[in-house]
């Protein structure tokens, strides 16, 4: 079997809290890490307050890193502060950058490059279309064409069209305006009219990427039916576009959503298959590690590298670097780092992209909360320990967002976690030896995609029963200050946690 | 080595033993079981009927408005069956060539009956440019042609009538029009053609029937009084989508159905409707 996140060495339970300085003691990276943090606190607050508080609080802060120049707390709260009123500045200034209001509710004809891979549904395609030229004007702001799925367009291509400009419309009680806006679209158009100006206005490496993940998919679709072909675009790509609505909803009831979505957790069992597979060869474990994030680096270019893609890349790196590798050097900070550079790159994800959210409390939970419930499941297999771990982890992490957004929570997880991703590497592992073999001829990639075929016939078919299992899922909804209480409640147990670590490791004479 | 041999046997023969697995139960359902198969697939509001003949011959008639017929395809055909012996394509209309195109790229076609029309959409060119890119065998059907789909399966074609087949306003009344026949059980095949090409064939052919496909998702516009009186099917199939703009099928039509004591089956409310037959009988399964 394929070892998977996380690697099932645990054997440095509770390294991740021995890291930690001296507790009161202001060490330079616990300066650091105060500033990443002030820096997301300062984005979230930002959806929240207008300027003139930026401006007196701004004021309020310098004067108390002034004042207090002396005591060195007194200057780090001043400057956190300062910190964060920039966090909540950078998340203004993106977000109220829309320049397509004026446009809304009319026919207008424009210009544009189709600046991304064309998203591709069952009975339609979504093009994003930026470098807008409307009336003369250039605009920052990207547009979302809906059109059929003929004629078929291409990334890169310059169109002329002409529709009617619409904003995004609000439904059931989900913004999908904000959920657009953090890719920096700010309208959309349905059945525009479109002809092509040229075909390579588009980056020529960005145009060759695609090309090449195209093929790859394409050898996927010639040899796996329908919905195993999606599915495994799904599992190896994070495709799941094509996906029938009816087998997404069975992944949802079942708490399995996250094995399609691209995520750090594809990402990482790609790695750590790349890994295993080099360590079997007899390679020295750091190498084989630092080819497994190679790997990676290799997945995200080759997917087409969109924000998400580059997003898991990074937690999957994350997630290697603080389970895989024998010592921890500040895990904390590279977290918190890794969060402000993604949420400073783009402000919007922390509020309205749920799948930044759910990948990174996730990711927290499997750091911190993983090694604090292995020693209650010695008596599992050591085969199935990982994943029941994992998924547990996350479940609690994720929890209370799941509630917030989807008002939703499956209480099968842990076992339909535990049944169906025990099949997932290998599934992956086949797939893409498919999508490979059939770059050489696509009669061999028959024979993976057979052996892969059952794998992904086993998950679905689990995954189907267990969706119809009365209780599978309970709805229930909770407001956002629950949301705030329970993350506060972890944060103090895995604090709490991490103290008696110490204490146990300190107490103990022959550490060393 | 004997580590090694422990790795060969997990890393190797397994997965292989694996891979002999699905080709031998692939083979083992490939057998045909000796019955017709017609499923009439739910691919939205859209026509997509796959025919399975008694001595295993796949056909497909029609593809709906999407690439949910590929999801609808997967669970009809064997596992890992990527081939279908033909394509029927009634008419060239969108909620018909559109999930064609995506079947045609995807499996092997060994042969396409159409009509030939054209209607000049992007659908429609890439249907026509994927026949020539695959050198896919084409066979335009005309009245009285006798297509055999085995050796105890026919497939007769009422309409249209001959080459060139001329489009008044819409390409639905060029749709192909034939009846299925299978010992004695008999299924009657209509597209989207309305009562002025049913009023043309009525008094040409015998059109009895023990299945109908109902004309145009449920139209008003089609299946009139007249044409059900000589068709007189027992089981009707209306392939349409759930809440559809169109508000298919209608009053009318269903009426004219039950008034005639006809049991009806929709997608919309049915999902895949799946008939079989040992050529005595027809029987719809659950």
């Amino acid at each position: 079997m394929l070892t998977t996140t996380p690697d099932p060495s645990y054997s440095r339970r509770g390294a991740t809290c021995l890291e930690e300085g001296e507790d009161m003691v202001l060490t330079k990276s616990k300066v650091f890490l105060i500033g990443c943090l002030s820096f997301i606190l300062g984005v979230f607050i930002g959806r929240f307050i207008n300027s003139s508080l930026m401006a007196i609080s701004a004021m309020f802060f310098v004067a108390v890193a002034t004042i207090g120049w002396q005591s060195k707390v007194v200057v780090v709260i001043g400057i956190a502060g300062l910190v964060s009123i920039f966090g909540a500045w950078r998340f203004q200034a993106t977000y109220s950058q829309n320049d397509l209001t004026q446009f809304y509710n009319q026919k207008v004809a424009g210009i544009g490059v189709i600046v991304g891979e064309p998203d591709k549904r069952l009975d339609k395609i979504y093009l994003t279309v930026g470098q807008l030229e409307i009336q003369n004007q250039n605009l920052s702001s990207k547009l979302l064409l809906s059109v059929p799925l003929f004629p078929e367009y291409e990334y890169g291509q310059r169109i002329r069209f002409s529709a009617k400009i619409q904003e995004p419309k609000d439904f059931d009680g989900f913004s999908y305006k904000n959920y657009l806006s953090r890719f920096g679209i700010d309208a959309v158009a349905y059945q525009p009219k479109i002809q092509i100006e040229n075909n390579n206005s588009g980056s020529w490496f960005m145009a060759h990427l695609l090309k090449l993940k195209e093929r790859f998919v394409q050898n996927i679709n010639l040899s796996l039916p329908e919905p195993h072909s999606s599915f495994m675009g799904g599992l190896l790509l994070g495709a799941k576009r094509s996906i029938p609505q009816k087998i997404l909803d069975q992944f949802a009831a079942t708490g399995t959503s996250h094995i399609v979505a691209i995520s750090g957790y594809n990402i990482t069992v790609i790695a750590a298959g790349v890994a295993w597979a080099l360590q079997q060869t007899g390679m020295r474990k750091r190498f084989s590690f630092l080819l497994a994030v190679a790997a990676i680096l290799g997945f995200v270019f080759m997917t087409g590298a969109s924000s998400a893609v580059v997003r898991a890349g990074v937690m999957g790196i994350l997630l290697l670097v603080a389970l895989n590798i024998g010592r921890i050097y500040d895990v904390n900070n590279a977290l918190a780092f890794s969060a402000m550079l993604m949420v400073f790159i783009n402000p919007q994800v922390l509020h309205f992209d749920i799948g930044f959210q759910l990948s990174f409390a996730a990711l927290l939970g499997l750091v911190y909360f993983t090694p604090m419930i292995e020693p209650y499941f010695w008596w599992m297999p050591a085969i199935l320990r990982p994943f029941l771990l994992a998924t547990l982890s996350a479940q609690v992490f994720t929890l209370p967002i799941l509630l917030f957004y989807f008002g939703q929570v499956s209480l099968i997880a842990p076992i339909m976690n535990v049944l169906v991703l025990l099949a997932v590497p290998p599934a992956m592992f086949f797939g893409f030896l498919t999508g490979l073999l059939g770059f050489v001829w696509i009669k061999l990639a028959f024979l993976a995609a057979a052996a892969s075929w059952i794998l992904l016939t086993y998950i679905l078919k689990a995954v189907e029963l267990g969706s119809r299992l009365p209780f599978a899922a309970v709805n229930f909804t909770i407001n956002f200050y629950v949301v705030v209480i329970y993350y506060l409640g972890l944060t103090l147990i895995v604090r709490r946690h991490c103290q008696k670590e110490r204490e146990i490791w300190k107490s103990k004479p022959n550490n060393f | 080595m004997e580590i090694q041999t422990k790795q060969l046997l997990k890393y190797l023969i397994a997965p292989l033993l694996l891979v002999a697995t699905v080709v031998w139960v692939a083979n083992f359902q490939r057998q045909p079981d000796f019955l017709m198969h017609i499923d009439f697939l739910d691919v939205g509001q859209g026509d997509a009927i796959f025919i399975q003949t008694y001595l295993g011959n796949q056909i497909l008639i029609d593809g709906g408005p999407s690439s949910a017929v590929l999801a609808e395809l997967g669970e009809s055909l064997p596992p890992m069956d990527r081939s279908l012996d033909m394509v029927i394509l009634t008419h060239p209309d969108a909620d018909h060539i559109t999930g064609i195109v995506e079947v045609l790229r995807r499996y092997k076609v060994k042969k396409v009956l159409f009509t030939g029309v054209k209607v000049d959409t992007a659908a429609d060119r890439e249907f026509e440019r994927l026949l020539e890119q695959n050198h896919t065998e084409t066979i335009y059907a005309h009245q009285g042609q006798r297509v055999w789909l085995d050796q105890a399966t026919v497939f007769d074609i009422y309409w249209p009538r001959s080459q060139p087949i001329e489009i008044i306003k819409t390409a639905n009344d060029t749709s192909i029009i034939g009846k299925l026949s299978f010992g004695k059980v008999q299924i009657l095949l209509t597209g989207d053609a309305t009562s002025r090409v049913e009023d043309e064939i009525l008094p040409l052919f015998n059109l009895d029937a023990d299945l109908l496909k109902v004309g145009h998702h449920g139209s008003k516009s089609s299946t009139s009084a007249e044409w059900l009186k000589e068709v007189t099917p027992d089981y009707a199939a209306i392939q349409v989508g759930a809440s559809n703009t169109y508000s298919h099928p209608t009053r009318e039509v269903l009426d004219r159905l039950t008034s005639s004591g006809t049991r009806i089956f929709r997608t919309d409310l049915d999902g895949t409707i799946r008939f079989t037959s040992d050529g005595v009988t027809l029987k719809e399964i659950d």
